[in-house]
C-alpha cells in the first residue's frame, strides 16, 4: 500500500545510534510512524528493536540523532516527559505494577491526564475527589476494553501471562496516547489469545492512539496488521516498506525470513482492515 | 478476550478486607493508649502517651517514605529538632506566637528537606541514608555549639504553653490530648496520600520505576514530595515536643533517636495505618521498661540497643512488612482505595 | 609555636587520622564491590577492635597478643555477620539489606555497651607516650603507629587483590557475579572472605587509633559516615580513591579542628564531603555513570 498523499510522520527517528559502551546496538536507524497507521518493526533477536524503542521513550540516552513527535525535537528529554507528550508504551518482559490492583495499574497509566498534587491529595479537596472517581470510571471503561474488568480488584501479580499483557496495554491506552509503542504484545500468548490480540491491534489506530509502533516476532500478525513494516538487522534497518514488499525484499529473505517462510506465508501478505480507508 | 476461560470460582483471591487481628490488636492499642491518661488521670501516663504520639507523627512520615518511596532516612532526628528549637527559639527569644513558631518549625525543615533531597533523592537508597545521617550528625553538632541561639548542652527553659486562643494547652493531659489530634490528623493525611494520584504513583515506582516514569510519573520529584512531607510532619512533632516539655536541649535529638524511628517504623510495618502507631507505642513502652528497670539493675537499663538491633534484623528476616502486616500479602490487602469509592460512585 | 609548626602537626594528625577513615572506606569498598551492600556496621569493626583489645589488655594480655586477638574476634564476628544476618536477605531489595546492616550495627554496639559500659575507654600506647620532637613542637608517637600500620594494611589489601586466587576471585566477583559464578567460583564464600577483610582492616585501625583517640560503644557511626564519605568522595568502588577520600576527609578535620574551631571540627568535615556528595555525587575521582 503505497500512499500517495503521505501526511507529516506523527513520531519520526532521524539515524538513531545508540552504543553501549563497545557494542552498537542501535545504527543510523530512521523510522516514521504515520497517523491512522501501524507501523511493523521486525528483525531477529538481539536486533535493536526494542533498544530502539528504550531510545524513543527516553529510557536510555541515545548516541546519536534524533526523535521528533509531531515535528518537535524530543531528543534526550527523560522518560516521563516523553510520555506527557503522548508516548505511551508496553514492556517486553511485563512491566506491571504488581502488588497493586489491576485497576490502580490503569489509573497509574493514566497518571499524565490527572492534576492532582500532594497537597490537595493529602487534604483531599472535593476536586480530587471529583478527578479520581472519573478516573475509576475512565479506568473501568479501558478495562472493559481488554475484557478484564471482572477482575479489576484482583493484584496484577495474580494475572494470567496472557492478562498481563492485555493488562499493559491498557495501561498504556488509558494514557490516550499520540503514539503506541508495542514490544511483543503477543509473547507468550496462545494462538486464539494472539488472533483476537490481532483484532483488537488493528482497531487502535485512529480510535484508541493516533499511530501503532509494533514490535513483534510473530509475523502472521505483523504482515496482516502492519501497513508498513521496517526490518532492523544486527542495529540497522535493512528494509522499509508495505509488507508485501518486504515480504519480497532480497535483503530481508536473507538476513531473517529465511524461504521456508516465504513459501508458507506470501499468500496472505496483507490483508486490508475493514471499516477504515 | 481471553478472561472467560477461566473460572469465575478463582475471584476472590483479592484479599478481603476481613478481621486481621493485628490490626485489631493495633486500633484497640490506640484507644487505650488514647483514653488511658483520661482514664487514669495520669501525668506519668501523659507524659507517655504524648513522646508515643509524637513519635509516632514522625514515623507515620518516615513510613511513607520508606514504604512507599522505598528511601531510607537515617536523618529525620534533624527535622524533629528543627522543629523543636524553632518554637523555642522563636517563642522564648523572639516572643512570637507559638502556632506561628511552630509553622515557621515545619518551613524551615520543608526547605531542608527541599534543598538535600534535590540531588541526593535521585540516587541510590544507600546515598540517602547516609546523607541524612550526615545531615544529622552536622544538625546535632550545631545545636550543641550554636550557643547563643541554642543554649548549647544547658538546653532552653521557659517555652511558653501552646495557647489556641480557645484553649491553652497548659497541662499535660491537654497537650497530649493536642498531640493525639496532630498524630490522627497525620494518619488520616497518609492514608488519603496512599489513595490517592500521588500516591499511586509513588505505590508504583516502589514497585518500577521505569513503568512508572513512562507512565509520565516524574519519579525524582515523587520521592522529593514525600521526603518533604515528611520532613515536616517530623518537625510539627518538634514543635509539639517542645510546647509539651517546654524545654528543649540536644540530648534527644541524636542520630540515635533517627536510628530508633527506623527501628519503630520497620517493626510497625508502613503497610497499614496502625503499623507506626503500633510501632511507635510497642518501642516507646519497652524503652522506659528498661530505663526503669535499669535504675535497680545496671546491665538491664544497657539492653535497649541489642535488644532493638535484634528485632530489627529478625523483623527484616522474618516479617519485612512489619507486626502490624503480619497476615497482609499484598500492599495495601483489602483496603484499596477502589473498594472504597467503587460503593459511591 | 609557629604557625608552620603547628600546620606540620595538624597535617600528620590529619594523615593518620585521615589513614584510618581511608581504611574503613576501603573495607566498605571491598564489600561494596563483592555484594553491592554499604554496610551500615562498619565502623562498628573498628569500635569493636579498640573496646576488645582494651578488655583483653586490661584481663592481664600483653599489649601485642591483645591487639591480636581483637583483630582475630573482629574477623570472626564479620563472617558471622555475614552468615546470620546478610545471607538470609542477600535476594531482597538494596533496602532490606541496608537495614538489615543497620540493625547488625544496633546489635555490635549495644552488645559492646553490654559488656563494657557506655563510658569511653583508652588503650596503652604501643611504645610509650614521649613525643617524638619535630621543629618546636612533637607528635605522639602512636600517630606514626596509626599512620604506618595503616599504610601497611592498604599495601597488603592492594598486594591481596593483584597477587592471590582468592583475591582475583573477587574481583572476578565484583565484575560480573554471574560469570564468575560459571568460572567455579564460589560467591557467597568470596562475600564471606569480603566481610572477614573488612572486618579485619577496620579493626586493626580501632586498636591502632585507641590510644589516640579514646574509644566508646556510640562511636561506630561515625566511623562508618566517615569512611562512605571517604569511599564516596574518592568514587564509590575505587580502592585507591577510598584512601584518597579518607585522606582529604582527615586532613578537613584535622585542620579546622587547629585553625577553625575544634566544636565545629567535624561538622565541618563532614560538611564539606556532603556538599561534595550533593555536587558531585560520583566522587572527585569517580566517572559520571
Ligand atoms: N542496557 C543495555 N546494556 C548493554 N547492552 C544492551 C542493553 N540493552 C540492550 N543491549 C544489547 O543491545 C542489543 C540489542 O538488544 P535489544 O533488546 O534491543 O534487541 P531486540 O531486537 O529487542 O531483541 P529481542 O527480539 O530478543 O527482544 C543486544 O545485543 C543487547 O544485549
Ligand atoms: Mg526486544
Amino acid at each position: 500500500m503505497t500512499s500517495t498523499t503521505t501526511p507529516r510522520p506523527l513520531l519520526a527517528t532521524q539515524a538513531v545510534t545508540k552504543a553501549f559502551h563497545a557494542l552498537v546496538a542501535v545504527f543510523e536507524v530512521s523510522i516514521e510512524a504515520y497517523p491512522g497507521q501501524i507501523l511493523g518493526i521486525i528483525g531477529p533477536n538481539g536486533a535493536g528493536k526494542s533498544t530502539l524503542f528504550n531510545v524513543i521513550t527516553g529510557a536510555v540516552p541515545l548516541t546519536a540523532g534524533r526523535v521528533l513527535l509531531e515535528g518537535r525535537d524530543i531528543t534526550g528529554l527523560p522518560m516521563h516527559r516523553v510520555a506527557r507528550l503522548g508516548v505511551a508504551r508496553t514492556f517486553q518482559n511485563i512491566r506491571l505494577f504488581r502488588e497493586m490492583s489491576v485497576v490502580e495499574n490503569v489509573m497509574v497509566g493514566r497518571h499524565a491526564r490527572g492534576r492532582s498534587g500532594i497537597l490537595s491529595a493529602v487534604l483531599r479537596l472535593p476536586s480530587t475527589r471529583r478527578e479520581d472517581s472519573t478516573l475509576l470510571d475512565r479506568a473501568m471503561a479501558y478495562l472493559e476494553l481488554v475484557g478484564l474488568a471482572g477482575r479489576w480488584q484482583q493484584p496484577a501479580g495474580a494475572l494470567t501471562t496472557g492478562q498481563q499483557r492485555l493488562l499493559e496495554l491498557a495501561r498504556a491506552l488509558a494514557a490516550e496516547p499520540k503514539v503506541l509503542l508495542l514490544d511483543e504484545p503477543a509473547a507468550g500468548l496462545n494462538t486464539r489469545e494472539t488472533e483476537t490480540l490481532s483484532d483488537f491491534i488493528q482497531c487502535i489506530p485512529g480510535e484508541l492512539a493516533s499511530s501503532v509502533v509494533l514490535i513483534e516476532h510473530d509475523m502472521r500478525l505483523v504482515m496482516r496488521a502492519s501497513h508498513r513494516v521496517a526490518v532492523i538487522d544486527r542495529g540497522r534497518k535493512i528494509a522499509d516498506g508495505p509488507p508485501a514488499e518486504v515480504q519480497e525484499d532480497r535483503a530481508v529473505i536473507a538476513a531473517y525470513l529465511g524461504d521456508d517462510f516465504l513459501a508458507r506465508d506470501t499468500s496472505r501478505g496483507r490483508r486490508p482492515v475493514e471499516g477504515r480507508p | 478476550m481471553g478472561t472467560e476461560a477461566t473460572p469465575l470460582a478463582e475471584e476472590p483471591t483479592t484479599p478481603r478486607p476481613g478481621i486481621r487481628p493485628a490490626k485489631v490488636a493495633g486500633w484497640a492499642l490506640l484507644c487505650a493508649i488514647a483514653l488511658a491518661p483520661v482514664v487514669a488521670r495520669s501525668g506519668y501516663l501523659s507524659s507517655m502517651g504524648c513522646q508515643i504520639a509524637t513519635s509516632a507523627i514522625i514515623v507515620v512520615g518516615l513510613g511513607l517514605l520508606m514504604g512507599y518511596a522505598g528511601q531510607i532516612s537515617l536523618g529525620h532526628a534533624a527535622f524533629y529538632a528543627i522543629g523543636a528549637y524553632s518554637s523555642a527559639i522563636l517563642t522564648t527569644k523572639a516572643g512570637v506566637h507559638p502556632l506561628l513558631a511552630l509553622c515557621a518549625g515545619a518551613a524551615a525543615s520543608a526547605l531542608l528537606a527541599l534543598i538535600v533531597g534535590t540531588p541526593a533523592l535521585r540516587l541510590h537508597g544507600h546515598y540517602l541514608a547516609m546523607f541524612t545521617l550526615g545531615l544529622g550528625i552536622i544538625v546535632q553538632i550545631a545545636i550543641e555549639q550554636g550557643k547563643r541561639l541554642t543554649n548549647g548542652f544547658d538546653g532552653i527553659t521557659g517555652i511558653p504553653a501552646l495557647d489556641l486562643g480557645f484553649i491553652c494547652l497548659d497541662s499535660d493531659p491537654r497537650m497530649y490530648g493536642a498531640t493525639v489530634v496532630a498524630l490522627v490528623g497525620c494518619v488520616l493525611a497518609a492514608r488519603n496520600l496512599v489513595d490517592s494520584r500521588p500516591g499511586r504513583a509513588l505505590r508504583a515506582l516502589h514497585e518500577s520505576e521505569e513503568a512508572a516514569s513512562a507512565c509520565g510519573v516524574d519519579v525524582a520529584r515523587a520521592k522529593l514530595e514525600v521526603f518533604v512531607l515528611s520532613a515536616v510532619m517530623a518537625a510539627v512533632a518538634g514543635s509539639l515536643y517542645a510546647h509539651t516539655i517546654q524545654f528543649v536541649s540536644p540530648e534527644p535529638f541524636g542520630v540515635q533517636f533517627s536510628v530508633q524511628l527506623v527501628v519503630m517504623m520497620v517493626v510497625g510495618g508502613s503497610t497499614s495505618v496502625g503499623g507506626p502507631v503500633a510501632g511507635a507505642a510497642l518501642f516507646t513502652l519497652v524503652k522506659q521498661l528498661l530505663q526503669d528497670a535499669g535504675e535497680k539493675v545496671r546491665w538491664v537499663g544497657y539492653l535497649d540497643t541489642v535488644l532493638f538491633g535484634s528485632v530489627l534484623v529478625l523483623v527484616v528476616v522474618f516479617c519485612p512488612k512489619g507486626l502490624a502486616a503480619v497476615r497482609l500479602p499484598a500492599i495495601l490487602g483489602g483496603r484499596t482505595f477502589v473498594g472504597e469509592t467503587r460503593g459511591d460512585s | 609555636m609557629s604557625l608552620a609548626d603547628q600546620l606540620v602537626q595538624y597535617v600528620i594528625a590529619g594523615l593518620s587520622g585521615g589513614l584510618v577513615y581511608g581504611l574503613v572506606a576501603l573495607g566498605l569498598t571491598v564489600i561494596y564491590n563483592a555484594t553491592g551492600v554499604i554496610n551500615f556496621a562498619q565502623g562498628e569493626f573498628v569500635m569493636l577492635g579498640g573496646m576488645s583489645a582494651v578488655a583483653l589488655n586490661a584481663a592481664g594480655m600483653p599489649l601485642w597478643l591483645s591487639a591480636v586477638l581483637a583483630v582475630a574476634i573482629v574477623t570472626a564476628v564479620g563472617i558471622g555477620l555475614v552468615r546470620l544476618a546478610i545471607y538470609p536477605v542477600r535476594d531482597r531489595p538494596a533496602l532490606s539489606v541496608i537495614i538489615v546492616t543497620i540493625g547488625a550495627s544496633l546489635v555490635l554496639q549495644g552488645g559492646a555497651k553490654l559488656l563494657w559500659g557506655p563510658d569511653a575507654v583508652r588503650l596503652r600506647s604501643f611504645s610509650g607516650d614521649t613525643p617524638i620532637r619535630l621543629g618546636a613542637g612533637g607528635i605522639e608517637p602512636q600517630r606514626l603507629w596509626v599512620a604506618g600500620l595503616a599504610l601497611l594494611t592498604v599495601v597488603a589489601v592492594h598486594g591481596f587483590f593483584t597477587w592471590t586466587a582468592h583475591g582475583k576471585a573477587m574481583r572476578a566477583v565484583s565484575l560480573n557475579r554471574a560469570a564468575a559464578r560459571l568460572c567455579g567460583i564460589n560467591a557467597d564464600s568470596v562475600v564471606a572472605l569480603a566481610f572477614g577483610l573488612s572486618a579485619a582492616t577496620a579493626a586493626l585501625a580501632g586498636v591502632a587509633l585507641t590510644p589516640v583517640e579514646m574509644m566508646r560503644c556510640s562511636q561506630g557511626t561515625h566511623y562508618t559516615l566517615a569512611g562512605f564519605l571517604a569511599a564516596v568522595v574518592g568514587g564509590l568502588g575505587n580502592g585507591f580513591g577510598a584512601v584518597v577520600g579518607g585522606l582529604v576527609l582527615g586532613l578537613l578535620e584535622a585542620l579546622s579542628k587547629g585553625l577553625i574551631s575544634s566544636g565545629y571540627a567535624r561538622a565541618i568535615a563532614l560538611g564539606v564531603a556532603l556538599l561534595v556528595l550533593w555536587l558531585r555525587p560520583q566522587g572527585l575521582l569517580g566517572r559520571r555513570r
